[in-house]
């Protein structure tokens, strides 16, 4: 009886909120996305409900107000001990662990325009800036961490805590942006990443297996793994500035950004143990510890509309100090070694992208050419740039309530390596990697869309792209906002 | 007599000169309509939309906000409903037209065939949600003049990018508002626009209501203007920026 009072309680006062919330001109937009990716085999790669509550004010003319929250169901058991799907019997008995749901602040800001003059916007608080005038694929949009939960959504961005200040000039031709973030989050990475880097550990041991010409190799119970967040120390802030303008029909800007870089590195390695050679390897410990390095990124974008197409180039050039991982090994009989080898060297490294894109009645095309995916680095070892060239053709029909699509990527372990090789077509074989992908958006009515489609991947495993080649999948994507 | 029947004829014949000779062509009728549709400084109002099929099944309302000032300068930003609610869009000149996505909070260019497409979904394209300009891309002719209707055929110009090869403008004489506007793609009746109702704003007359038939989909946008503000100077208050697109309304 008690609950049903509390529950009455809690509908009725939520009730209130929404009626005096529309009253008094504040916003609620709820987004509603269901996501499934099913596997050839059957299997759930993808199987997750998101939303999103934003409340937002246009208070006065000069203050603006938002608050977001995000939520993410995943809608399979996942153990909150080893954050698998291999659970322990004491999962079973935690919510959490049967119906995983995540809960976050997604913005909170707010901006006061005209602040202490005419053209100067203040905001303040959790938000996302974004820089760029590429399509999703933005070299010089460095203000935010990536946010890499969805490991096929390379583009998508956490908002962060930041002091953003853009001052509009000459008619609203011209602008510069000042922008200082106290602490440089890191990015959000997902299971795929931290396996590819235990398996680099791994991958380590057997090189250290192999010299002692042992076949068996006895590992510990566990991997110590220990990833250092930045320092919250003002040493690791963030800061931004950005002048452009419209010239001549031109958007164009330049830009600066001195961050930690959102991507960890390997920057210890250790790995003690003994071995019998010619027969096996007996590790008692190996551990890695990740770490973040400061990096300066210069940028500048341009667009204009050409008359036949859309045209944009967007590039970053990456400064950093040699980046270098220490590698402790103590395996006897051998005698203890520690090594330092550089995994990022201070050649600084351009990213860009050059695109184009038009729409002729019920066809729109898109393509774009990138060298450097957002979580890519350096211009030599395993993260460096890759190329990638990208062609998306949609059909829209029934009032723009039906859309086909088809999309087609390549992607280059590296082109400069494929030019500079005595055969092209051989580098090309052994190192590239294809997706396609086909399928319809049906949107019945406004703010609902239902997506499905099939995404295939192919090619070696030296390209991105190529490594997912066992991942071809269906998807089923529904969509309503309200 | 004679000098009666000299009389009669000379006036006659004068009727008729001076008929001929004070008589619009189409380029001049054209440049009145233009002159009219644009004849406030600016303006501001608020624009509701119904979008339904040619039966009237499967409706759907939008409220949207216009700020509006000489033939090319439009901001157009979306109230309702939530799921497209801050969407906006600029026009500062023909070749330069913003799209403002407050999900992404984000402004993009707008590509040129983007123009000629649907705006968000509504029978009007970009193009004719941003502006009045016929004459730089139409050569008008005076098809024919009765019953207080002129009616003009436009026929476009060599190396214009409108996407319509003709239109078939009604324009009522009095008032140099076109009563409806026949969009014709590769001879093909395309599109139809109606101004259903005019309203009288001190010296301004403006179109309140306007509706867009589209044959190809066989659906039709109904839009009704009302909250209508004039001559605010709304340049003067950088509305037409894109600082001002990201604010919501």
């Amino acid at each position: 009886m008690k609950k049903t009072i509390i529950l009455a309680l809690v509908l009725i006062i939520a009730l209130s909120f929404t009626a005096w919330a529309q009253d008094s001109g504040i916003y609620l937009l709820t987004t509603l996305v269901s996501d499934s990716r099913i596997d050839f085999s059957g299997g759930l790669l993808f199987n997750q409900e998101t939303a999103n509550l934003a409340f937002e004010n246009q208070a006065s003319d000069d203050f603006f107000g938002k608050l977001s929250l995000s939520f993410r169901y995943i809608n399979n058991p996942v153990s909150m001990t080893s954050l698998s799907t291999v659970l322990q019997p004491q999962d079973l008995f935690i919510l959490p662990s049967i119906y995983p749901l995540e809960i976050g602040l997604d913005q909170a800001y707010f901006t006061v325009s005209n602040f202490l003059f005419n053209g100067l916007d203040l905001t303040i608080g959790k938000q996302r800036i974004n820089w760029g005038t590429a399509d999703g694929l933005n070299p010089t949009d460095t203000l935010n961490p990536l946010d890499l939960s969805d490991p096929l959504n390379f583009g998508k961005k956490s908002a962060s805590v930041a002091v953003n200040a853009v001052w509009t000039f000459a008619d609203d031709a011209a602008y510069i942006q000042l922008v200082g973030e106290p602490f440089s989050q890191p990015a959000r990475l997902n299971p795929l990443m931290t396996s590819a880097i235990n398996a680099q550990m791994i991958s380590a041991v057997e090189g250290i297996a192999s010299g002692f010409s042992c076949p068996t190799i006895n590992y510990p119970a566990t991997m110590s793994e220990t990833y250092l967040a930045p320092e919250l120390n003002i040493k690791n802030a963030l800061g931004g500035i950005k002048i452009g303008g419209t010239l001549a029909g031109f958007d164009m800007s330049t830009s600066f950004v001195t961050r930690l870089s959102d991507m960890p590195y390997m920057k210890e390695m250790s790995i003690t143990g003994a071995a019998n050679p010619g027969v096996d390897l007996t590790v008692s410990n190996y551990s890695y510890i990740m770490d973040y390095y400061r990096e300066y990124i210069v940028g500048a974008d341009i667009v204009k509309d050409l008359g036949f197409v859309l045209a944009w180039a967007e590039a970053s050039l990456t400064f950093q100090e040699d980046v270098t991982l220490t590698s402790h090994i103590n395996v006897s009989p051998a005698p203890a070694s520690n090594t330092v080898t550089t995994v990022l060297s201070a050649e600084p490294y351009l990213k860009y992208t050059v695109g184009m894109s038009q729409q002729i009645d019920f066809f729109y095309f898109n393509f774009q050419y990138c060298h450097g995916f957002a979580h890519e680095r350096g211009n030599t070892g395993p993260g460096r740039l890759q190329d990638y060239a990208i062609l998306r053709l949609e059909f829209n029909t029934l009032s723009d309530k039906l859309k086909f699509f088809l999309t087609g990527a390549g992607n280059l372990c590296n082109l400069y390596d494929a030019i500079a090789s005595p055969d092209f077509g051989v580098y090309v074989m052994d190192n590239y990697g294809v997706m396609g992908e086909a399928g319809f958006e049906f949107m019945p009515i406004l703010g609902l869309s239902l997506k499905t489609g099939v995404m295939f991947f192919d090619g070696k495993d030296t390209s991105n792209i190529g490594q997912m080649r066992d991942n071809d999948f269906v998807y089923l994507r529904f969509e309503g906002k309200f | 007599m004679r000098k009666t029947q000299i009389v009669l004829i000379l006036t006659v014949v004068f009727l008729v000169l001076g008929q001929a000779a004070f008589a619009l062509t189409g380029d001049e009728i054209l440049n009145k309509v233009e002159d009219t549709l644009s004849g406030p400084k600016d303006y501001e109002g608020t624009a509701t939309m119904v979008l339904s099929n040619m039966d009237g099944s499967d409706k759907e309302t939008r409220v949207m906000k216009i700020w509006m000032a000489g033939k090319e300068k439009r901001v157009i930003k979306f109230a309702s409903p939530a799921g497209i609610r801050g969407i906006g869009m600029l026009a500062v000149k023909d070749d330069e037209m913003y799209l403002y996505l407050p999900a992404q909070n984000k402004i993009r260019r707008i590509e040129g065939g983007a123009k000629n497409g649907d705006f968000q979904g509504t029978d009007f394209s970009y193009d004719e949600m941003a502006s009045y300009t016929y004459k730089n891309d139409y050569t008008a002719r005076l098809a024919s003049d009765k019953d207080g209707i002129y009616t003009l055929e436009l026929i476009r110009k060599a190396g214009s990018t409108r996407v319509y090869d003709k239109l078939v403008m009604a324009v009522e004489a009095a008032t140099f508002i076109p009563k409806s506007i026949e969009l014709y793609k590769d001879g093909i009746l395309t599109k139809k626009l109606f101004m259903d109702d005019t309203q009288k704003h001190g010296s301004y007359i403006i179109p309140v209501k306007i509706r867009m038939e589209n044959y190809e989909k066989n659906h039709v946008t109904e839009m009704v203007i009302d909250e209508t503000k004039f001559d605010q100077n709304l340049e003067d208050k950088s509305v037409f920026t894109k600082r001002f697109l990201k604010k919501r309304v």
